[in-house]
Parts: C-alpha cells; structure tokens; sequence
C-alpha cells in the first residue's frame, strides 16, 4: 500500500525519523518496503503490508502506529480511540439486510443539503500522493477516510433513490438469475445468485455490488444535494469469489477480502460525515446501524517463558511489559503471565505465538542469539531413494554419462494441468524419452564443441501415468555404428548397484537411441543401505555464459620433420587463430618417411554474432601462413 | 572418448547439501510430486478461499478435484511428522511448481530446499544458527544471519531470511553483501497438531529455499532457464 510520509506525519506530536530511516525500521520490525519515492514534497513509501496484518494495515493509520510501536513515539491521537456516536437516528432510510452472514454490519449516514464541488488543494494532495484521482469534495472524503483508517465507504445521490411513504430504503440482498449492474465507470457486469448487492429497497434496482464497486444509478455529481453514506461490513470469502468472478478488484474488495472488523464501520463512518461536512457543508439528518451479533472481543495469554522458549531470548518480564506498553495493549499481569485484551483491529492476534511474534519483531530479531543445533542424538535416516539416485549419477558419470533435466510439461500425456500461463505444454510426461531424443538430437548438432565422437546423456525424473507417480530412469546414447546401445548399459549397471539379475530388465523400454527403466521400481528391490557414499571436496567452479550462435568447423593437416611435438603446433594455432577460436583438437596423427602428419580440427565460434566463412578463412590463411613459416612445415 | 560424464549441477548441489544436513542430524525425506490439496494447503493452515492462497499460483490438475503439483516442498512437513516421533530433523530437496510466465529468474519447475526441526526446546535462535553453519560450509567464508518480519501461514513467527558472507574466503561476488535468501520461521502449532505432534510439548523451525536460486548464487549461473534445458553446453561446465 502507498503510504504518504507527511499523512502519516500528522499522527504525532513528537518528531519521527526520515522517510529512509522509517523505511529502514519498517523493514526489519514489520513490513518490506517496496520503493521509497519523493513526491512533490511529500514522499511515498510502498509498504508491502504483510497477509496476515491486512485487517489493521492498510491504512495510514495502521501504519502510523507500527512506526509508533516500532519507534516507541506515541500516537498523538488515534482514531480508533474514540468511540464513535451513532446514536441519533435517521428518519427518511431504513435498512434491510437478507444474511447477515454475508453482511454482518450495515451503517449509514443522511446528510442533506451538502454543495459538492471540487476538494480543496490539501485534499487532492493526499490522495494524489497514494495514486488516487480527485473526483469531488465528497467522493473524495470517502476515500481519505478509508486510506486513513482502513473502513471502505460509499456515497450515494439520494435524490436518486425512490421513496416510499416519505422514506428511502436500502436492501442488501443476492443477486438474482439474470441480473446485471452498470458500475461508476460505466462497465455493465452480469451477475449470478452467489453476488451481494446493495439495491435500492424500493424499486429493487442495483446500486452498488456489495464491497467491491458503486453503481451508476445513485452517482453523486454537481447537483447532489442529500447523500446518504455507507459504511458496512462484507464477508470475506464472498467479498473474495465475487471479485474473482468478475475480474473486478478494488481498494474497497482487497480490505474486505482480507477481513475487517465490523466495529471498523463506525469510525469510517463518523470519520466521513465530519470530513464532508467541514468541506461540503449539510446537515446530518442521522444514522442507521444494523449490527445484529457484534463480535465478542479475545483475549491472549503468554508468559515471560513461553516468549523466551519460542525465540531462544533471554528477556525479563518488564522487557516484555515495555513492549506490550508501546503498542498500548490492555492487558493484566498474573505472576509472570500477560494477559493481553486484543484490540478489535488485530484479527490476526489469536493465540500465544501470535502474540510471541509481535513481541519478538519490536524487541528485535537482531537481538535474538545464534544456536548452533546440539549434536543429534539419535541415528541418521539413510533415504533409499536418495543413496540409490546419487550412487547411479556416480556410476553413469564414471561411463561418461551427463545428466540432463528436461521439462515434466509436454504436448501429450494421460493427465493435464488446467490454465498454464504457458499453454501449449498442458500435460505431464508418461515417459523420459521424448525430451531425451530432443535433448541427445540439441547435443549430438553441437559435439564439436565438446570435442565428442557420441553423446551420452541420462535423466532422473518423474513421470505419472492415469494410476501412478512413478520415479523414471532414462538413458540416452547417438553416435556411430560402433556406440554401445544404451539398453546394453543397464545390466552393468543394476550388477554394480548389487543385484546379479533383475525382473527389471525384462521391463526396458527402449529404441535404438533411449533405454527407460522404472528406477522406483528398481530402488524398492536393492537392498537396505547403510551409509551415504563419501563425496568430494567442493569445487570452485564459476558457469561461463556459452555462445548461441553457430560454430565453424576448420580442419588442417600438416607435414611437420620428425621430433616436431603436436602441443608446439597446438600453440602456434591458439595463438593465430585469436579469440574466435573455441576450441581444437589432435584426430590424427601418423610417420612416414622421416615426416610426421599432424591433423587437427579448429572450433571457431562468437559470443557475439554468426561468423561468416570469409571471416575465418581469413584467420585460416593467417594460421597456415605462420605455421609454414618454419623451417619443413608444410600444409597439407 | 576419455573425459568423465557430468552430474547435473542440481544434482551436485543437492548432494552437498545433504552431505553438509546429514552431518548436523538432518534426514533426507521426500513426498511425492503431485499432492493433494489436503498436504498442499489444508493442513498446513491454508484454508480454502483464504487469500494466503494467492500467494502461490497453483498448477490444478485437470478433472482431478482436489489435485495439485506441489508448490512447495513443506507437503512433507506433515507427512514427514505424521509417520516419526520427535526429535525430527529432516531436509527435503525436490521438485515444486508455480503457474507463472517464465524468464531469467523464474521458471513453473524448479527446486525448493525444505528444512524441518523439531524438538522440546528448539527455538528461532536454532534456526540462525542451523543456517548459519550451512551456509558457511556450502560458501565457505563466514556468515551472519538476518530476519526480517514476514508471513506463511505454515509459521508463527515467520520471517525472511537474508544472508552476508564475509570473510577472505568468500566468494568475491557475493562478499559482504545481504542476499535475501529464503522464507523461514517456527512451525504453527495448528501444523503441528495437524500432523499428530502435541504443541504443547514440541516445537520447533522450518524454512523453505529455492535451489536454484542457491546454484545461481554458487555457480553464477545467470539464467534459471538453463536448468531444464538439457543442454550440455552448460551442464558439462560442472
């Protein structure tokens, strides 16, 4: 949420820290900050108010108070202090409410006879500074009580409501089958049963869908007069599948969607009705709350040990009542027990290591010491899978296998995911071998570069079939005439692992290039391990980005006297071929004649772009000039 | 043909991991891939239609109610502790799934590091310096833990965990700086009833770390791409 530094500057007396010393302390007692950002003279910080303080913290009050607690500055006033007075009546507006399930409290407000016009320049300011547009006097003080306490309100036209026997009424009911709403910005949704409306109760007609958007039928303009304001309380869940239902969210959805307090709904209220009075007149005819069953208020207990338990702290008793003083809890103390009275805000503080973990972000998670664990008392679990697993990745290496991974999301399969971001690869591999070909096929066009006669790769996977998830082993070889057929591997392999002979085998599926076998099938019948296999020492290695352009193959033989070496030639080649030269290697190599015959082949390739034929014939022409420059080297 | 094969670097960082884990105590445990949505949220305090939910974009598997690919590791949190008594000190590497738009820092595979201890008096404290220790031993150097305030609804308290490493044997890219390197916290008491373990006796941590973020930081690979792309021309560098 953004919050407007000087806003929240106004909750104290008392100066506060910078608005980069508030987004440092934010961070490491409550909440990430997203950006800090200078805005005219204001500066806005986005605070990434944590799920499970939404109910208190999307509002610049609530974030005032976390610099409160946080700071130990007090509040200079707190709006949520003050109970609010809705005791006078309103006599032209009565409200229905069909569930108060889904609606558990609906206030209003009818004041009449305000001029709506535009809002003064402070106003525009604070909502511009929260990336809110400035739509009118009235409007706009709905909006700065909600940014300022956290209550969503709405603002009706009266005047364009019916009325019966002298009286508007308001009913909060269900969509029905076929009903449709045109919202304030003129978008027509069409709606279903589960959707709550706010409707005019006497003509029936839609005017808002409950907690999420106002319609077009009651809008306030220019020549409103009499206003009627809600502020109520929307169940969260609903709140929630509407919105989704729609693609409709809005300020208003988001703070009901995560759960707020019905007594939020009188201050919002009494906060708005004061603010549009100061700024667009009118007179307050009265309220109406309907608020069947208020909630019963909690209350937490913790001890001073429980508190030291959780987070490995040492703190005393008056550490902790600091603590609980700074967020100005009520609360009793029993020995070394704080029972604490959960303020109507804080739905998220229900248990003890709710409360453990307030306490434990002010005292400071800095503050809380490093243990190392004590040594284990009883044996290691050796996982049978994981032992099986690595020693085969050992095996295979040692057989000049490397170990690819490969997607578990191809084009066919016997189960699917529903709505992938990326489409065209809904379903779950039955098998390694599709995207094993592939990935033999990618590597055999580049074994030049690896200075490769064959390929070998192998996969460790997942695959899942209608009935089962079953863990997979792939093995994959492309080389000459002459290369082993990677079927031909697995009985090796499986007498290594310790199993002389194996149904397994029986169950290879295989083609001329990928041999598959059922691993978890095969680890279920080795025998119990006993200890992991000893690793190796880390290596340092730092990854080297590779080219994605095509490489170019050279390959030069030359006649060289006898007792020449191939790593004098190797130098003067690396030295004349330059930084296109990816890499080369000795193929061939014979004597005759008091001669020897070199042969080698030449890698070129760019990190930068595709190289052209001349361009490397070039620094051919430049190698083989400098190798003939001695003395009976000649190419061939 | 005379050089050796490659291991994935997946692989071989998996395997340093648990040779670091196993000597501090910590089994390797695993769960399978496709969960149901009980392991996957439910019982780990994610109710349905709770807006902790959409903190992860979740993969449903098609006709299948109630199925999801797992999108996190901590699924075997509750199985783990459904079958074992404490003490528990488990890790589990393995597979995760997020339905998100890929690019060079993300991909909908890739590979999480969960940790899980549980005892009578293990304590955010243990936490620290459980890591603490890893690192140092998988970076080399020497390392200083930090927490910031955060929420899982798995965790209370739950926090992100930065790291610095310091120190002459430090790798010099990643020396003296704060790397945001995970999601930790203590285990909720409503997971750890829900798996049959009495809160009231035991407690304990569990934190949850991506893999591949951690080989990216290891190996300065620049793209996590890279990992499932088969592709020899970055696996036969490790």
């Amino acid at each position: 949420m953004k919050i407007s530094y000087a806003w929240v500057e106004k909750y104290f007396e008392k100066p506060i820290p910078a608005p980069e010393k508030i987004a440092d302390v934010i961070t490491f007692h409550a909440f990430e900050i997203d950006s800090v950002e200078k805005k005219g003279g204001d500066t806005v910080l986005d605070v990434k108010v944590l799920p499970d303080r939404t109910h208190d913290c999307l509002s610049h009050r609530g974030v005032a108070k976390e610099i409160s607690v946080i700071c130990d500055i007090p509040l200079a006033s707190d709006p949520l202090k003050k109970n609010p007075d809705l005791s006078r009546k309103a006599t032209t507006l009565t409200v229905t409410v069909e569930d108060p399930r889904l609606c558990p409290r609906y206030g209003a407000a009818v004041i009449r006879g305000v001029s709506v016009k535009p809002s003064p320049t402070w106003l525009k300011e604070r909502l511009e500074a929260v990336g809110q547009r400035s739509v009118n006097n009235v409007v706009d003080a709905t909006n700065f009580v909600m940014f300022n306490v956290g209550q969503p309100l709405h603002a009706f036209d009266a005047s364009k409501l019916s009325e019966k026997s002298g009286k508007y009424a308001i009913a909060v009911r269900s969509a029905k089958k076929g009903e449709s709403i045109t919202t304030l910005d003129n978008k027509k949704y069409e709606l279903t049963e589960s959707m709550l409306l706010i409707t005019d109760g006497n003509s029936g007609e839609p005017i808002g869908i409950a907690g999420i958007k106002g319609g077009k039928a009651a809008e306030i303009n220019e020549t409103s007069k009499d206003i009627i304001i809600e502020s109520a309380n929307f169940n969260a869940v609903s709140t929630r599948k509407t919105s989704h239902a729609l693609k409709l969210r809005t300020d208003a959805s988001t703070r009901f969607e995560n759960d707020l307090s019905p007594e939020f709904v009188g201050y919002g209220l009494v906060g708005a009705v004061e603010l549009i009075q100061r700024l667009a007149g009118g007179e307050l005819e009265g309220y109406i709350d309907e608020y069947p069953k208020p909630p019963e208020g909690w209350t937490v207990s913790v001890s001073r040990d429980e508190v030291n338990a959780l987070l490995g702290t040492k703190m005393t008793s008056s550490d902790i009542e600091s603590i609980l003083k700074r967020f100005t809890f009520t609360y009793e103390i029993q020995g070394e027990t704080f029972h604490v009275t959960v303020p109507f805000e804080r739905l998220d503080l229900r248990i003890k290591e709710d409360l453990i973990a307030d306490i434990g972000r002010i005292y400071g998670y800095d503050n809380i010491p490093t243990i190392a664990p004590e040594p284990l008392v009883q044996p290691l679990e050796i996982n049978k899978t994981f032992y099986y697993t690595d020693k085969i990745r050992t095996l295979l290496a040692e057989r000049e296998f490397s170990e690819v991974y490969t997607s578990v999301f191809t084009k066919e399969g016997e189960r699917a995911v529903q709505n992938k971001v990326e489409s065209d690869t809904p379903y779950l591999r039955t098998n390694l071998t599709p995207s094993l070909e592939s990935a033999l096929e990618m590597n055999f066009k580049n074994k030049e570069l690896f200075g490769l006669e064959e390929v070998r790769i192998f996969e460790i996977g997942q695959t899942w079939t209608k009935k089962e998830e079953k863990l997979m082993l792939g093995l994959a070889i492309k080389g000459n005439k002459k290369s082993q057929k990677p079927a031909d591997i697995l009985p090796e392999l499986i007498k290594e692992l310790g199993m002389d002979h194996s149904d397994i085998l029986q169950n290879v599926r295989m083609n001329s290039s990928v041999a598959e076998i059922d691993l978890g099938a095969l680890v279920e019948a080795l025998p119990e391990p006993t200890s992991y296999q000893k690793t190796e020492g880390l290596t340092d290695i730092r990854y080297k980005t590779f080219s994605r352009f095509p490489f170019v193959l050279r390959d030069i033989a030359l006649w060289v006297p006898e007792g020449v070496t191939s790593e004098e030639i190797a130098k003067i080649l690396t030295e004349n071929a330059g930084d296109l030269l990816h890499s080369h290697k000795l193929f061939d190599e014979f004597r005759k004649e008091g001669k020897i015959s070199y042969a080698f082949r030449l890698v070129f390739q760019s990190l930068e772009r595709t190289l052209s034929d001349e361009e490397v014939n070039k620094i051919m022409e430049k190698v083989v000039k400098n190798l003939e420059k001695n003395e009976g080297w000649k190419v061939r | 043909m005379s050089q050796k094969g490659h291991l994935h670097p997946v692989s071989a960082l998996i395997r340093e991991i648990n040779t670091i884990f196993s000597k501090m105590g910590f089994s390797f445990a695993e769960g399978p891939l496709l969960e149901s949505e009980k392991y996957n949220f439910d019982l780990l305090n994610i109710p349905k239609d709770h807006p902790a939910r959409d903190m992860q974009d979740t993969f449903w598997i098609k006709d299948e109610a109630g199925h999801v690919l797992r999108t996190h590791t901590s699924p075997v949190q509750v199985r783990y502790m459904e079958t074992h008594k404490p003490p528990i000190r488990i890790i589990v590497p393995g597979k995760v799934f997020r339905n998100e738009a890929t690019d060079v820092t993300h991909e909908a595979e890739f590979f999480q590091l969960e940790g899980l201890m549980i005892d009578k008096n293990v304590t955010l404290g243990h936490l620290k310096g459980t890591l603490k220790q890893f690192f140092e031993e998988l970076f080399g150097g020497s390392v200083d833990i930090r927490l910031r305030p955060s929420f899982f609804a798995f965790v209370e308290p739950g926090a992100e965990v930065d790291m610095r490493i310091t120190g002459v044997n430090a790798p010099e890219k990643l020396r003296d700086r704060w790397i945001e390197i995970m999601g930790a916290g203590m285990v909720h008491p409503t997971v750890l009833r829900n798996a049959g373990i009495d809160p009231d006796e035991y407690q304990g941590f569990a934190f949850g770390m991506g893999i591949d973020r951690l080989a990216l930081l290891r190996y300065g690979i620049e793209d996590v791409r890279l990992v499932h792309s088969g592709d020899l021309r970055f696996i036969n560098q490790f």
